[in-house]
């Protein structure tokens, strides 16, 4: 039947082509920007400021060149440091709000979620300067203290996500585990955060992207110690007014970006299906 | 009755305490994100609303100067008017470009066939680069004279192909284009959404001989409007506080028009460049009443366009 509507409805060739190389032109475009970073990384200074598409002869000088000339295994190591203690703050002190508010009925529940949507949409701009003015106060600036310690109190869009998946796990699980003597505890560590493994993954995902790709943050509190500094600061330094070596500029990109990308291909099909909102 | 009520535990099997219980239960659960809202929002909310009203260089203590950040914001500073300007630009072409993109690219994905999941992916990983990346390889291959965007204009035949970041005129544009490149997760969303559009209805309108166009105006658009409604407000929002792509192309292109400075921006100048807090904390307030704004303005037209189930009740 569908085969038959198709057939009815199918164009000419015309239109078959014409959709190849649009799906082609699309692809191309998306990826063409991800191609630059990684080609010129791979070229000589002369050819990059050329801003030529293919490198003549590759070789990965440039990347010797970033390690002996700028601290860069340093801010590697330091962005690392800082995004997997953020990812591990975010992930633990927010299943557990996340996981009351999906869990249990409880009067007041609309209200916090409430809370929260209002803290996820009241732009950061407005905390800044009190959070700054506070972080001074404590001596937590400059040292990479206010960009770790907020995830360790929990993080408003991970409770939102978690709370979502925990939705759709069946209360039944619980009440059989109830029923078989384990205490409530037991049921949140041993039956449902096994369950909610996928989740755990992709939320982890999406700290550590955020954390990782933060540039305000290491702006306003590590700025003046370059010993703090993290890889985003780092690239800006190395591109400088006009960025006049490109070809190193790219491989330090080309560097940054491979860690997220990499996430990204191990937990694509978690990801993917935490972004899409199931309310809708 | 001696005995049954000796070793039945009244207490510890009372209603009250099996309540009190659960209440301690969850509010430790919660306190994470109690403490972390208290600490990290509600309380610096109203602190900044206060050091709004102030003279504040974070060494001393604030000194209260009234409505005075206000009306230096609004009658002496002309560079508040352009960050405005340049904000509701970004904000009205740069939401509406993003969102067109992604559904026309998730139509095309949707009618890709066995590309869908290749392309699918081709399209996300663009959102996952980092805005610092993303932003150096922009203000790279938008390069006016050597970048490879404008010879390829130029191949198909734009003699005087735009001037990018080095052009007032066209240097939001760039940024544009970059958010554009980032629609991926939008996509995504689209795409779930479409997937869960019935089949039935799907034929239905093949066998009443709709055409491609009058499908996806009247029935698809309709039944994924929900979510499109939705990335509208989330991408409204994070585009008033666009700051990190322009920061990166402005590091490396001077701006002497301020073409690419926007709100977000201007509190960080005036805060963090020159120190006054009380000032940027009054700019942190106008972006955020004007995100109030249009983010309201946005909800009010949700009647006109956005499907609901509920409506037909």
């Amino acid at each position: 039947m569908r085969n038959r509507i198709k057939l009815l409805n199918s164009r000419s060739l015309f239109t078959w082509v014409n959709k190849y190389s649009l799906i082609i032109f699309v692809g191309i475009t998306f990826v063409f920007p991800i191609y630059f970073i990684c080609s010129t990384a791979l070229m000589s200074r002369d050819q990059s400021l050329l801003h030529a598409l293919l490198p003549v002869e590759t070789s990965l000088g440039n990347f010797q060149l970033i390690f002996n000339n700028f601290p860069i295994a340093h801010w590697i190591f330091m962005s690392f440091a800082v995004s997997i203690l953020c990812v591990i703050g975010g992930v633990l002190t927010s299943f557990f709000p996340a996981y009351a508010l999906s869990r249990f009925q409880w009067r007041g529940r609309g209200f916090v979620l409430a809370m929260i949507v209002i803290s996820i949409m009241v732009p950061s701009q407005v905390v800044l300067i009190p959070l700054y003015s506070k972080f001074v106060q404590l001596g937590w600036v400059p040292s990479l203290k206010p960009l770790i310690v907020p995830y360790f109190l929990s993080d408003a869009l991970t409770i939102f996500v978690l709370r979502q998946f925990l939705l759709n796990i069946p209360e039944n699980i619980s009440n059989a585990a109830r029923i078989d003597g384990a205490t409530e505890i037991g049921v949140m560590f041993k039956i449902i955060m096994p369950i909610c493994a996928p989740a755990i993954y992709a939320v982890s995902f999406l700290i550590f992207l955020e954390s990782w790709s933060d540039l305000y943050g290491p702006l306003l509190y590590t700025v003046t110690d370059e010993n703090l500094w993290t890889l985003p600061l780092g690239i800006v330094s190395i591109a400088g007014l006009h960025n006049v070596n490109p070809n190193l500029t790219m491989a330090a990109s080309a560097l940054f970006m491979l860690p997220v990308i990499i996430l990204f291909f191990l937990t694509q099909k978690y990801v993917i299906s935490i972004i899409t909102p199931h309310d809708l | 009755m001696l005995e049954r009520f000796q070793f039945s535990n009244p207490f510890w099997t009372s209603k009250k305490w099996i309540r009190l219980k659960r209440f301690l239960f969850l509010f430790l659960l919660l306190s994470p994100w109690v403490l972390g809202w208290l600490l990290l929002f509600g309380y610096p909310t109203l602190n900044s609303l206060y050091i709004s009203f102030t003279k504040f260089d974070i060494t001393t203590k604030p000194v209260w100067v009234g409505f005075a950040n206000y009306k230096f914001m609004f009658t002496q500073d002309p560079l508040f008017w352009i960050a405005v300007k340049n904000t509701l630009w970004i904000v009205i072409i740069g939401v509406p470009v993003q969102i067109v993109t992604a559904l026309l690219i998730t139509f095309l994905v949707s009618k890709s066939g066995r590309l869908r999941h290749v392309l699918q992916t081709v399209v996300l990983i663009p959102s996952f680069v980092p805005v610092v990346a993303g932003a150096m390889v922009f203000t790279y291959i938008l390069n006016p004279i050597y970048g490879p965007v404008n010879a390829f204009l130029r191949l198909i035949g734009f003699s005087n192909p735009p001037m990018w970041f080095y052009d007032p005129q066209s240097s939001k544009w760039g940024l544009v284009f970059f958010g554009a490149w980032g629609v991926g997760t939008s996509i995504v969303i689209y795409s779930a959404a479409l997937m869960r559009i019935p089949r039935q209805i799907d034929w239905l309108a093949q066998i009443d001989g709709l055409t491609e166009w009058r499908k996806a105006v009247r029935i698809t658009f309709p039944l994924i409007s929900p979510v499109i409604f939705y990335t509208l407000v989330v991408e409204t929002i994070q585009q008033f506080q666009i700051f990190a792509k322009s920061y990166v192309v402005t590091a490396q292109v001077p701006d002497p028009e301020n073409s690419m400075y926007f709100l977000a921006t201007d509190v960080y100048n005036s805060g963090f460049k020159d120190f006054h807090f009380g000032y940027a904390a009054a700019l942190g307030w106008a972006l955020t009443i004007l995100t109030g704004i249009f983010v309201a303005l946005i909800f009010s037209t949700q009647r006109m366009w956005v499907f609901s189930n509920a409506k037909q009740d």
